[in-house]
């Protein structure tokens, strides 16, 4: 038998090779099935905290709307004079960003007419990772003075 | 090499060989059924913060007008309503959304107005599509009636899919809880 068979030397390495060819193409899919785990997470944590964060915008915007005896007194904005730079503003001048949360969250608030009795107040939330999501309120004033709030969310916001 | 030693190598190579086909045929399986299983919790996903999003939704008026929002609070099937464009009718496109589970297909529908129903959801189990209503103090809501009104809805999505060949079923549910963002008027 020639020195070619006899000499074990390298057989080691033959059969790491052979192992490492079967547990890679596994090792690689475990990481792949986890990166797509994690971006489906990070996808729905992106939309879900930019919800929430709108939605707290919103019903923060909607206690201090609630508040006013008129649409027109709504549209004011918080210094309560009409055709002043914070007009149609809820917490200062009309979009400006308000941060809700450690990694960047946050969402801006605007008022706008919607007729003589309603306005529309509508809330733009940043949420983890910068998704955004808006929702909106239509606020009505009935003449005996009661406040009724219908509320909408948008689809492609 | 002496034959025994040769001989001995190849069985050696071959239990080694027999152990890696296993291994190899196992790891496929269970890759497909992994695949089948995110695919299926991604749908789930989609499709109940779609439906979520449209329970939210119900009742909205632009106008003011006030409306139940949900005509129909069924065990499997339910349908809402909206004025979304302010016109003051909820009979244009998307006013009028209807989710209903069809048995002998295992699928649930989803129609909106004017349009025939298309598939929402295949591969839903028997009684995967459960809708179940609260009031505001959180108790159960049985009557048609009462439900029109809920001030809270829970529902629960499951389906089941093949997973592969030779990897059974694979079956994932999804369940939301969501309160009525538009007051429920009668």
């Amino acid at each position: 038998m020639s020195r070619r068979w006899s000499d074990p030397e390298g057989a080691a390495l033959v059969l790491v090779l052979g192992w490492v060819s079967l547990l890679l193409p596994a090792t690689l899919w475990i990481a792949t099935a986890a990166w797509i785990e994690l971006l489906q997470a990070q996808n729905a944590r992106r939309a879900t905290t930019a919800f929430y964060v709108a939605e707290a915008g919103l019903d923060r915007a909607l206690a201090w709307v609630a508040q006013k005896r008129s649409a027109e007194e709504a549209l004011r904005g918080p210094d309560g004079a009409q055709g002043t730079f914070d007009d149609g503003g809820v917490f200062g001048v009309p979009g400006q960003f308000i941060p809700f949360g450690p990694a960047g969250e946050g969402y801006e608030v605007t008022v706008s007419p919607v007729d003589a009795t309603a306005v529309r107040v509508r809330s733009r939330g940043v949420g983890w990772g910068g998704g955004t999501r808006a929702v909106e309120a239509i606020v009505h004033w009935t003449e005996s003075g009661e406040v009724s709030v219908r509320w909408n969310e948008e689809f492609d916001s | 090499m002496s034959l025994t030693e040769i001989m001995a190598t190849l069985a050696v190579a071959a239990l080694l060989a027999a152990d890696a086909a296993s291994f190899g045929h196992s790891a496929l399986r269970h890759i497909a059924r992994q695949q089948a299983l995110r695919d299926l919790r991604q749908a789930l996903l989609v499709t109940s913060e779609m439906f979520e999003r449209e329970w939210r939704i119900a009742g909205f008026s632009p106008t003011g007008t006030t409306f139940s929002g949900v005509p129909i609070a069924g065990a499997s099937e339910i349908t809402f309503e909206a004025d979304l464009n302010g016109d003051g009718d909820r009979s244009d496109a998307h006013e009028r959304v209807a989710y209903a589970w069809d048995a002998d297909r295992r699928t649930v529908f989803r129609a909106t107005l004017g349009a025939s129903p298309q598939p929402w959801l295949s591969d839903v189990s028997e009684g995967g599509f459960e809708l179940r209503y609260f009031d505001s103090s959180g108790q159960p809501l049985w009557d048609l009636q009462a439900r029109r009104q809920a001030s809270a809805i829970v529902l629960r999505l499951c389906a089941e899919r093949q997973g592969g060949p030779g990897s059974g079923l694979v079956r994932e549910w999804v369940r939301v809880t969501s309160a009525r963002r538009n007051p429920a008027l009668p």
